[in-house]
């Protein structure tokens, strides 16, 4: 039995992630991004999961000649609250939509930087996971990282990862092996959930998530607190109508909006400041979240209670097409003729386009917006 | 399809290693643009800066406060400057590490560090530099710093 591990280069992980498994472990390179020539060697299984994001480690087995994942896991060191936590939400969501199951390991408190404040981990991105899960029917959960009296973070020994022998560890050691044992099945998912591990973690999950008042629309965040996010759910006839309004072009493209989305009498907007400057941040890791918590209702997006609209009405289109722009004249392999040093994604590209090698904001608003608004234009999801 | 990793991260790897032989304890080891926990923020010409050190350890007194790059990198250079010559920078870190080691504040002492393999580096006025040589990181003072026991 073959078990795999896609680390980023941290030789310390291989230490740490070994000690959690009593069989052998081979430790292969992530490709850095998802357009590197490594990228169209890897198992399209995992690939897949690289789609929408990037966690930390993926581990998979072979099985039955074919290398599957397991499941993958995300390094959260950073203080806990709702923007912190949210952004890690999309690694999840990568991971999940493939069909592999996924953890999240981030503290439940930690202390600052300055020393003062104590942050302590929001409820949503506990939500987050359990509708996560309850829509996929795949395995997700937030594990603690360990932490001291004074809210600092305990590591293992000379690595920058958990404590292993702490609660949260212990339940992800656990977890690994019901997936290994369960890997043996043929329905890996159906088996998994049979474990007694998954019905433990998903009953603590559940507590978590419910623990302080359901996150919803008004208060996204949870709790009974007004929310900083601001998120509105607004009528579809009159969004279409006042992106209409803003020029003949905004209106033009009004027109050609697919059906599915003039068919949602609701839409739930955002209001991001940037889409794909700064690498998108916060957005692009809080689109996802905004997403499972509040419209989805079943695996394909076309799945939705509501439109999913990002409102970026001080940002340009430009921002798109640029990046878009780079890629096709500077990234794409079509530019050169095939070469040894191009072949990979030559052939990778000929099979699978650019769906999943073009720069990570694009994709993300992709795959998951239904609609979004620009001072100059807008753009619809091709469904 | 195993393909060797990045210059950076393989200096990270040897010194991880190395500071481990020799009894460092390492609070924050990553690459550049790697995830981070540990940070800084301190006035700078009266606006606040936050600086995310690639290396934060502590052996004893001392505390290193370091940057990774390939060969020298002159914006590193003058990061750890201005950090260097920062009071209250000095106070975040040295209280941060005696929180954690339940030890006074004024115990500690700060090293600024310049971490590469570039065996040609500029040797700077104020800080060391420890520049991997073979499998080994040696530790080059800066002119006017020759107090870091590596």
């Amino acid at each position: 039995m073959e078990i795999i591990a896609y680390y980023e280069g941290d030789d310390s992980v291989k230490g740490w992630f070994s000690a959690l498994v009593t069989q052998n472990v081979t430790y292969k390179k992530m490709p850095k991004q998802n357009d590197s020539k490594d990228y169209a060697d890897l198992p399209a299984y995992v690939s897949d999961i690289l789609y929408l994001d990037k966690p930390d480690l993926i581990i998979s087995m072979i099985h039955d000649g074919h290398e599957k994942p397991l499941l993958s896991i995300e390094f959260a060191s950073c203080t806990p609250q709702y923007q912190h936590a949210l952004q890690r939400f999309s690694r999840m969501v990568a991971s999940i939509s493939a069909g592999c199951p996924s953890v999240l390991i981030i503290p439940k408190k930690k202390r600052a930087n300055n020393l003062k404040d104590i942050y302590t981990r929001s409820t949503a991105v506990e939500y987050g996971s359990v509708k996560l899960m309850d829509i996929f029917k795949t395995p997700c959960f937030i594990l603690d990282w360990s932490i001291d009296e004074n809210f600092f973070l305990v590591n293992e020994d000379d690595t920058p990862y958990p404590l292993i022998d702490s609660d949260g560890i212990k339940h992800l050691k656990a977890l690994v092996s019901s997936c290994i044992e369960a890997r043996q099945d043929v329905n890996y998912i159906d088996s998994l959930a049979q474990k007694k591990i998954v019905h433990q973690l998903t009953d603590i999950s559940r507590t978590n998530a419910y623990r302080n008042g359901v996150p919803c629309i008004e208060r996204p965040s949870g709790g009974d607190k007004k929310s900083q996010a601001k998120l509105d759910l607004v009528d579809t006839e009159q969004l279409l109508g006042e992106i209409s309004d803003r020029s003949a072009f905004h209106k033009a493209l009004c027109k050609n909006a697919p059906p599915f989305i003039k068919e949602r009498t609701e839409s739930l907007v955002f209001y991001p400041t940037r889409i794909t400057d700064h690498a998108g941040d916060p957005y692009v890791g809080m689109i996802g979240y905004y997403d499972i918590a509040f419209t989805r209702f079943g695996k394909s997006t076309r799945d939705r209670h509501y439109n999913l609209v990002a409102y970026a009405k001080d940002v340009s289109i430009k921002e798109v097409t640029g990046v878009m722009t780079k890629f096709a004249t500077k990234t794409c392999p079509f530019v050169d003729d095939l070469q040894t040093k191009n072949s990979k994604m030559y052939n990778y590209h000929l099979k699978k386009g650019c769906k999943e090698t073009k720069s990570k904001p694009i994709r993300i608003y992709a795959e998951l917006a239904d609609i979004v608004i620009f001072k100059d234009g807008v753009l619809f999801n091709a469904g | 399809m195993q393909v060797d990793f990045s210059p950076e991260i393989q200096l990270v790897n040897k010194l991880r290693v190395e500071l481990k032989e020799r009894n460092w304890s390492i609070i924050q080891l990553v690459c550049s643009g790697g995830q981070t926990h540990f940070s800084v923020t301190y006035k700078c010409q009266g606006k606040n800066k936050t600086v995310f050190p690639d290396l934060v350890a502590f052996k004893e007194k001392q505390i290193i406060i370091g940057e990774i790059k390939e060969l020298f990198d002159q914006k590193d250079h003058d990061k750890l400057i201005e950090l260097y010559d920062s009071e209250l920078a000095y106070k975040i870190i040295t209280k941060n590490i005696s929180l954690r080691t339940k030890t006074e504040q004024d115990y500690f002492s700060i090293h600024y560090v310049l971490i590469n393999q570039d065996l040609n580096s500029i040797v700077s006025s104020q800080l060391a530099q420890l520049v991997l040589s073979e499998e080994t990181f040696e530790l080059k003072h800066g002119k006017d710093d020759s107090a870091l026991n590596w």
